[in-house]
């Protein structure tokens, strides 16, 4: 196991900070190159108009969950090293009940 | 399809920015071992505003000031270097994609005073959906079910569930 290499001390502090920097920037350059910076489209996805949201949400979980593992399964990555979120049933589920209501509500 | 509005680029292929997406979220795993968020960066810049303006106040509050008794500042965080890179970022491909611009949008059969109003409350409801579930579409959705979390997916479903129910009974303010 070579990875994550921050937690495995294989990058530093100051490290993290500027992959923390350029991870975000690539994350927000592709939100608005998709179309996530327009309401119209987010909203339009809840009224069957529109699958931009699911497609990028779908593609972005498979992709990622394929190549976590896949370096998982070849030994580079520990993934119980990789910070999860904790269940919280009802605090998940009426938290997500709002956050759906005010996507929608708010176009966000 | 919604397109982008008149003289911006068009959009980028979904699947093509989903695989982009995913693939900076498996670095981000790879390389540091924490997922994308947007949200706690937000929470922390509270917390520490707060703080700085009434410090014995916030101390009383037990969910702000667990950022604030840690040896780290609270704005010292992968989440907030995350943030400032997401500005950056999405400034820069607002530039490339002609999008910076004074713009209203809306659904055409509601009036701009309704769309503030929404957008308010609708941003309240967002804000306080994400920090009773510990985090929003990024942190949570997008970063847990990834790593086959059950809170991602119960949160993930959860938002759809309640989103086509109340699109439903505003389909005024957007169709």
């Amino acid at each position: 196991m070579v990875a994550p290499l921050f937690k495995l001390g294989f990058i530093g502090y100051p490290g993290m900070i500027l992959i923390g920097i350029l991870v975000g920037f690539a994350f927000g350059y592709l939100l608005q190159a998709v179309g996530m910076g327009n309401s119209r489209k987010i909203s339009a996805m809840f009224y069957g108009e529109d699958w931009a949201v699911m497609r990028i949400m779908f593609s972005a979980v498979v992709t990622a969950m394929l190549l976590t593992y896949l370096f998982y399964y070849l030994g580079l990555l520990d993934i119980s090293l990789v910070q999860l979120a904790g269940l919280n049933l009802s605090g998940q589920v009426i938290g997500g009940l709002l956050l759906g209501a005010g996507m929608v509500i708010g176009g966000y | 399809m919604i397109d982008a509005p008149k003289n911006e680029k068009p959009y980028l292929n979904p699947y093509l920015g989903g695989i982009g997406i995913g693939t900076i979220l498996f670095l981000s795993f790879f390389l540091v071992g924490k997922g994308l968020g947007g949200s706690g960066a937000l929470t922390r810049l509270l917390a520490f505003s707060l703080d700085s303006v009434a410090p014995e106040y916030t101390s009383t509050l037990d969910y702000f000031s667990r950022y604030l008794t840690s040896s780290f500042h609270p704005l010292d965080n992968w989440l907030v270097y995350m943030m400032i890179g997401i500005l950056a970022g999405g400034v820069v491909a607002g530039i490339r994609g002609n999008r910076i611009k004074t713009i209203m949008l809306k659904g055409d059969n509601t009036t701009n005073t309704r769309r503030v109003i929404t957008a308010f409350f609708g941003g309240i409801l967002v804000a306080w959906g994400a920090r009773l579930a510990g985090g929003c579409t990024s942190g949570l959705a997008l970063t847990g079910a990834s790593m086959l979390a059950v809170a991602g997916w119960v949160f993930f479903m959860s938002v759809f569930a309640s989103g086509l129910i109340v699109a439903y009974l505003i389909r005024r303010e957007w169709l």
